[in-house]
C-alpha cells in the first residue's frame, strides 16, 4: 500500500497546490511525521504506525496559517480535522486530505466504527464494520465496583499529560487540567475526580475515537472506554456525532438554553 | 514554511526516551513521542513532552560575559574571550602547576564532549581534577559494583524490567525519577508481578506495593543484610548459583548471622515479621529485579550499601537473565556516558585506571603525552581545594554546585576565593554568576552527539534548530578552549570524529560508530563492529570472573538528630522538576505545576510544632537555614522531613552534610539533622 501512496502523494504534489503533503518517513530506524515536497525522494513514505497529523497540522495553522498543504490521513484524523474545524483551530480549506483507507486488520485492532475518509485515495475501505463500538464489561456500576474499577486505573497515572497533548482535538487556550482550582499542582497521582473527569467532559463531545490517548498513556489506562462512554450519551441526547458536519455545532459548546436535550422518551426511554 | 520532525533524545533523566522535535521555520513548535522506539514506545513525561519549551528562553545565554572592574559581567566576543581563558589558565598552569586546576564536566553533556573535557584536564592542562555530578548520585554504585561484579553500570535493560516476577525497589522514586521505568514496574504490578519498595518516604510505587518497608533514613545496610539472613535460615538462597558463580560467600556469611531481623528492627525500625515476608517474596521469585537509586548511594557508607545490594541479588541468583539483576538507575541523561568518558577523577574512557601504569602509557601514546598519575580530586575535594587556596583556577562545564552541591555557603566561598572562574552554560546559573567569564553554551537541540541512557544504550541526539544567539556546542568551546592553550589533537570537525577518537580508546565503546547509531541504540559493552550489543550483562560470567559477595556491617549516618537538630533531613527530586531547575522552572507547563520548594513534615510532628500546612517555617542545620513552606503530609515519618533540592530560594543543599563515602566520596545528601520552627510572623 505504501507503494500506491507514493504515487498519490507524488500526483499530488506535481499538480502544486499544494506547498507539501504531511505523511510519514522511516528513517533511521524510526517513523515519524515528515513533510515531503515537490521533487522528494518518496521511497522513505510509509503509512503507520499512526501518529496524531492533525495536532501538526494545528501547528501548520497557528505558524503559517497562508500555507495550503495535502495530509494523508485517515478516517479518524479527517474527523479530528472537522472538530477542529469547528473551534477554529484549522482552516479546512487549507487543507487536502489525502484520504488513508485503514486495512480490515488495522481497523479491527482500533475497534473501529466509523471508517475512512470521505475521499478515499490510498487502500480500500473496509467494508462490514461493526455497528456498534464494543465496550470492555466493566463491573458493575449499583455497588462501586465500577468505580472502584476507575479509580484503580487512573490511580496509575504518571501526570505526564500525553493524553492530553496527543489528542488531535484537545484545543482550549487553557487547559482546565491544569487549572490550580480544579486541580492540585503538584500532585500524584492526580485526583481522578478533577483531572481525569475535566478531561473526560472535555472529550464527550469531540472525541473521535483515534486512540491516540491510550497508545500515549504509559501506564495503559483504557481512556477511551470512558470517552467513548460519554461520546454515546451525547450522541443519543444531542444527536450529535463527531467529526461528521462541519456545520453542526458541537452541544457542549452551546447554551443549553438554545439545544434542549431531547426527551429521553424520545430516545425510547435511553 | 519549513516544517522538519528532528529524532532525539530527551535531554532529561537517563531513561533515554526518543522523541521528535517539532521545528517550523526554524523554531522549536512541539514535541512527540516516538512510537518506534523500544523505550519510549509512543509515551514521555511530561518534561519530556515540555523539553523544547525552554530551548529558546530569552534568558539563554547568547554571547559570552566577561567581569569587569565594576564587578559586573558584560557582553564580549568569542575570540575576546577564549583569548582571555587562554592567557589566564597558563598562566595558572605555569605559576601553580596543573594541579592548581579543577575541571568539572556535565552528565547533561554528551559522550563526545565529556571525552574532550576529560582529555583536556589530562593531556593539555595536566592533572587528574576531572570530575562531575556522578560523584553526587551513583560514585558508590561505580565503586561498589565495579568491585563486586566488575562493572559500575545497570546489569539489565530497560524492556527485560517488566519480565521479572518480583521487583524491589529501593532507594528510587521510580515513577518521578525515571518516569518511563517507573510506569513499566506499574504495569508489571497491575500484571501480576509482586512489588516491594523499601523507602522511608511514600512515593507513588509504595502506595501500590505488595510490602512496602520504610527503614530509618540511613539503615539500609541492617534491612538488606537481615533480608539474606533470612533467606539463608530459610534455605531460599541459590546454591548452585553461589558455588558456581561467585566467591566470598563463606567469609560473609558469619556477618549475615548477626543481623537478625530482630537485630534490624531494632536499627530500621523495620517490624521483623514485614522483613522476613519481603524476604520471602523476593527470594522465592524465579526471576527478581532490584531497582535502587540516591537512596542508597547517598549514604557515607554507600559504597557498602550498593554491595549489600549486590550480596543480595548474587545470592539468590537472580543475575545475567532477563528480568532480574542489580539495577542502578542513573539520574541524568548522560551521567552514565560522562562516567564511562572518564569524566572521573581517577579514570581514563572505559574505566582504565590512572594508578595503572600499563592504561596511562596507553593514553600517552593516543594523546602524545604523559599523563599525571598524581591521583586528582573529586567534586567535594575540588571545593574544600579552592577553600584552602589550593586550587586557583577551575572551569565548569553545565553544571551548577551552587545549588547541586552539599553545604552551598561553603561552595560559595570556595569559588569567591579562586583566581579564575570559567562556567559554559546554557543559562546564567547561580554557579555562572560567580564566574570571571562565562561562555554560552548551544542546548540539547542545537549540537549533534551522544548520550548513554541508564541501561549503557547509547544512541544519538540531532541538532533541530540553529543554536540561539552566538551560543556554541559545548564541543567546539572545548577545542577552542584547548586550542588557546596551544594543544594539538583537538581539531576535530564534529562529534562524529570526536567518537572515531573514543572508540580506539574505550573497549567497551569499540563497535560504536555512527552510522550504526543510525539505526538505533546500542548498548555497551560493543567491543567491535560486528558486535550487536549487550542488554544483560554477566551473562556466562562476571564481568571480573566470579561474583565476589562482601561481609557488611552497618554504619550509623555521619551527623545524627540531637537535642539542637531533633529531626532528619533527607533530600531529592520531584517528577516536574529537573535538579538545579534552569531548564524545567523555565517551563511553563512545569512551574505551573510546582512553582517553588517545600518541606514535608509529618501531621504529628507538625502538630507538636504548631505549623499548618503551607505555613513558612525555618529549616536549619550545623551549615546553613532557609525559609520554607511547610507541606504537612504522611508521606514523610514522624521526625523525618524531606526536601526537594530544585529551589534556590528555598535551597535544601544549604543545610546539607558534606561529609563523604570514604570510597567513593560521595556526600552524605540524605541524612543530616535538622531543627524545624515556624518563622515567626510567617502566615
Amino acid at each position: 500500500m505504501s507503494e500506491e501512496a507514493r504515487g498519490v502523494v507524488a500526483e499530488v504534489l506535481a499538480k502544486g497546490e499544494v506547498d507539501g503533503v504531511l505523511g510519514l518517513r522511516e528513517d533511521e530506524g524510526a517513523v515519524g511525521p515528515h513533510y515531503f515536497r515537490k521533487g522528494d525522494d518518496l521511497d522513505s513514505l510509509v503509512l503507520s504506525p499512526k501518529y496524531a497529523l492533525p495536532l501538526v497540522l494545528r501547528w501548520f495553522r497557528l505558524h503559517s496559517p497562508d500555507t495550503r498543504v495535502g495530509a494523508v490521513l485517515r478516517g479518524c484524523e479527517e474527523r479530528a480535522l472537522v472538530e477542529l474545524s469547528k473551534r477554529r483551530q484549522v482552516d479546512l480549506e487549507m487543507i487536502e486530505v489525502i484520504g488513508l483507507a485503514c486495512t480490515a486488520e488495522e481497523a479491527k485492532e482500533c475497534g473501529c466504527v466509523n471508517g475512512s475518509p470521505t475521499n478515499v485515495m490510498i487502500g480500500t475501505p473496509t467494508e462490514g464494520l461493526p455497528e456498534r463500538r464494543e465496550f470492555l464489561a466493566l463491573p458493575d456500576a449499583d455497588d462501586g465496583a465500577r468505580l472502584d474499577y476507575w479509580k484503580a486505573q487512573y490511580s496509575k497515572c504518571i501526570k505526564c499529560y500525553g493524553c492530553k497533548n496527543v489528542c488531535p482535538v484537545c484545543a482550549c487556550e487553557v487547559c482546565m487540567m491544569a487549572d490550580h482550582g480544579w486541580v492540585r499542582g503538584g500532585s500524584l497521582p492526580p485526583k481522578f475526580a478533577t483531572f481525569h473527569l475535566i478531561k473526560a467532559y472535555h472529550m464527550a463531545d469531540r472525541c473521535i475515537e483515534c486512540r491516540e490517548c491510550e497508545a500515549a498513556c504509559p501506564v495503559s489506562i483504557p481512556l477511551t472506554e470512558m470517552y467513548g462512554r460519554l461520546l454515546r450519551d451525547v450522541e443519543r441526547r444531542f444527536d450529535y456525532v463527531t467529526g461528521a458536519d462541519p456545520e453542526q455545532r458541537p452541544p457542549l459548546l452551546t447554551t443549553l438554553m438554545d439545544e434542549p436535550i431531547l426527551e429521553e422518551e424520545e430516545e425510547g426511554g435511553g | 514554511m519549513e516544517y522538519k520532525s528532528v529524532l532525539t533524545t530527551c535531554p532529561y533523566c537517563g531513561c533515554g526516551c526518543n522523541m521528535f522535535l517539532q521545528v517550523i521555520d526554524g523554531h522549536l513548535v512541539g514535541t512527540l513521542p516516538s512510537k518506534t522506539h523500544e523505550i519510549s514506545r509512543g509515551s514521555l513525561c511530561i518534561k519530556g513532552w515540555n523539553s523544547h519549551e525552554w530551548v529558546e528562553s530569552p534568558d539563554r545565554l547568547r554571547t559570552p560575559l566577561i567581569r569587569g572592574e565594576d564587578g559586573e559581567l558584560h557582553p564580549a566576543s568569542w575570540d575576546e574571550a577564549l583569548d582571555l581563558i587562554g592567557s589566564r589558565l597558563q598562566a595558572i598552569i605555569d605559576d601553580h602547576g596543573g594541579d592548581a586546576v579543577g575541571l568539572l564536566s556535565s552528565a547533561r553533556c554528551t559522550n563526545e564532549e565529556n571525552y574532550l573535557m576529560q582529555k583536556l584536564a589530562r593531556a593539555v592542562v595536566g592533572t587528574n581534577n576531572i570530575d562531575h555530578c556522578a560523584r553526587l548520585c551513583h560514585a558508590s554504585t561505580v565503586a561498589g559494583l565495579a568491585g563486586t561484579l566488575g562493572s559500575g553500570a545497570m546489569t539489565n535493560s530497560t524492556p527485560d524490567i517488566p519480565l521479572a516476577d518480583c521487583i524491589l525497589v529501593t532507594g528510587s522514586n521510580t515513577v518521578e525519577q525515571h518516569p518511563l521505568i517507573g510506569s513499566r514496574v506499574i504495569l508489571a504490578k497491575e500484571r501480576g508481578a509482586k512489588l516491594i519498595v523499601v523507602d522511608p518516604r511514600e512515593t507513588p510505587l509504595s502506595t501500590m506495593a505488595d510490602i512496602w518497608l520504610h527503614q530509618r533514613p540511613g539503615t539500609d545496610v541492617a534491612w538488606l543484610n537481615a533480608m539474606m539472613h533470612v533467606i539463608l535460615r530459610e534455605g531460599l538462597e541459590d546454591s548452585e548459583f553461589i558455588e558456581a558463580r561467585t566467591e566470598g560467600f563463606e567469609e560473609m556469611r558469619p556477618v549475615l548471622d548477626r543481623y537478625t531481623p530482630q537485630v534490624s528492627e531494632e536499627i530500621t525500625g523495620i517490624p521483623a515479621a514485614e522483613l522476613e515476608a519481603a524476604a520471602r517474596m523476593y527470594a522465592s521469585a524465579d526471576k527478581g529485579c532490584i531497582l535502587y537509586s540516591m537512596g542508597i548511594t547517598q549514604h557515607t557508607n554507600g559504597t557498602d550499601n550498593v554491595k549489600s545490594v549486590a550480596n543480595l541479588a548474587l545470592l539468590t541468583g537472580n543475575m545475567g537473565r532477563k528480568g532480574t539483576g542489580v539495577n542502578p538507575l542513573r539520574g541524568q541523561n548522560n551521567v552514565q556516558g560522562a562516567c564511562d568518558m572518564g569524566a572521573l577523577y581517577n579514570v581514563f574512557p572505559g574505566y582504565q585506571k590512572v594508578a595503572d601504569e600499563a592504561a596511562r602509557a596507553k593514553f600517552d601514546e593516543a594523546w602524545g603525552v604523559t599523563c599525571s598519575d598524581v591521583t586528582g580530586l573529586t567534586v567535594v575535594e575540588m571545593m574544600h581545594a579552592a577553600h584552602d587556596g589550593k586550587m586557583k583556577g577551575m572551569l565548569i562545564l553545565g553544571e551548577n554546585p551552587m545549588l547541586s552541591d552539599p553545604d552551598i555557603n561553603h561552595v560559595r566561598e570556595a569559588l569567591s576565593t579562586l583566581d579564575l572562574l570559567v562556567v559554559i552554560d546554557i543559562f546564567l546559573s547561580e554557579t555562572a554568576a560567580m564566574a570571571d567569564i562565562v561562555l554560552p553554551a548551544a542546548s540539547w537541540a542545537e549540537r549533534e552527539g551522544t548520550f548513554t541512557a541508564t541501561d549503557r544504550r547509547v544512541q544519538r541526539i540531532r541538532k533541530a534548530i540553529e543554536p540561539v544567539g552566538e551560543s556554541r556546542p559545548d564541543w567546539r568551546i572545548i577545542c577552542d578552549i584547548a586550542g588557546r592553550l596551544g594543544a594539538e589533537g583537538f581539531d576535530f570537525q564534529s562529534p562524529v570524529h570526536i567518537m572515531e577518537e573514543v572508540v580506539t580508546v574505550t573497549p567497551q565503546y569499540g563497535g560504536i560508530d555512527y552510522e550504526r547509531l543510525e539505526e538505533g541504540g546500542l548498548q555497551w559493552p560493543c567491543p567491535s563492529p560486528d558486535h550487536p550489543g549487550t542488554p544483560i550483562l554477566h551473562v556466562d560470567k562476571f564481568t571480573r570472573g566470579l561474583g565476589l559477595f562482601s561481609a557488611v556491617e552497618h554504619q550509623e549516618p555521619n551527623e545524627l538528630p540531637d537535642d539542637e537538630y531533633p529531626m532528619t533531613l533527607t533530600t531529592g527530586r520531584m517528577m516536574f522538576h529537573y535538579h538545579t531547575g534552569t531548564q524545567t522552572r523555565r517551563t511553563p507547563a512545569l512551574d505551573q505545576e510546582v512553582p517553588t520548594g517545600y518541606v514535608e513534615l509529618n501531621p504529628e510532628d507538625a502538630k507538636r510544632l504548631g505549623v499548618n500546612d503551607g505555613q513558612m517555617v525555618e529549616v536549619k542545620s550545623r551549615r546553613g537555614k532557609i525559609h520554607i513552606p511547610a507541606e504537612v503530609t504522611e508521606k514523610v515519618q514522624p521526625g523525618v522531613v524531606f526536601i526537594p533540592f530544585h529551589f534556590a530560594e528555598c535551597a535544601a543543599n544549604l543545610l546539607t552534610n558534606p561529609a563523604l563515602d570514604p570510597v567513593a566520596k560521595i556526600p552524605e545528601f540524605k541524612v543530616c539533622a535538622v531543627s524545624v520552627e515556624p518563622v515567626k510572623g510567617g502566615a
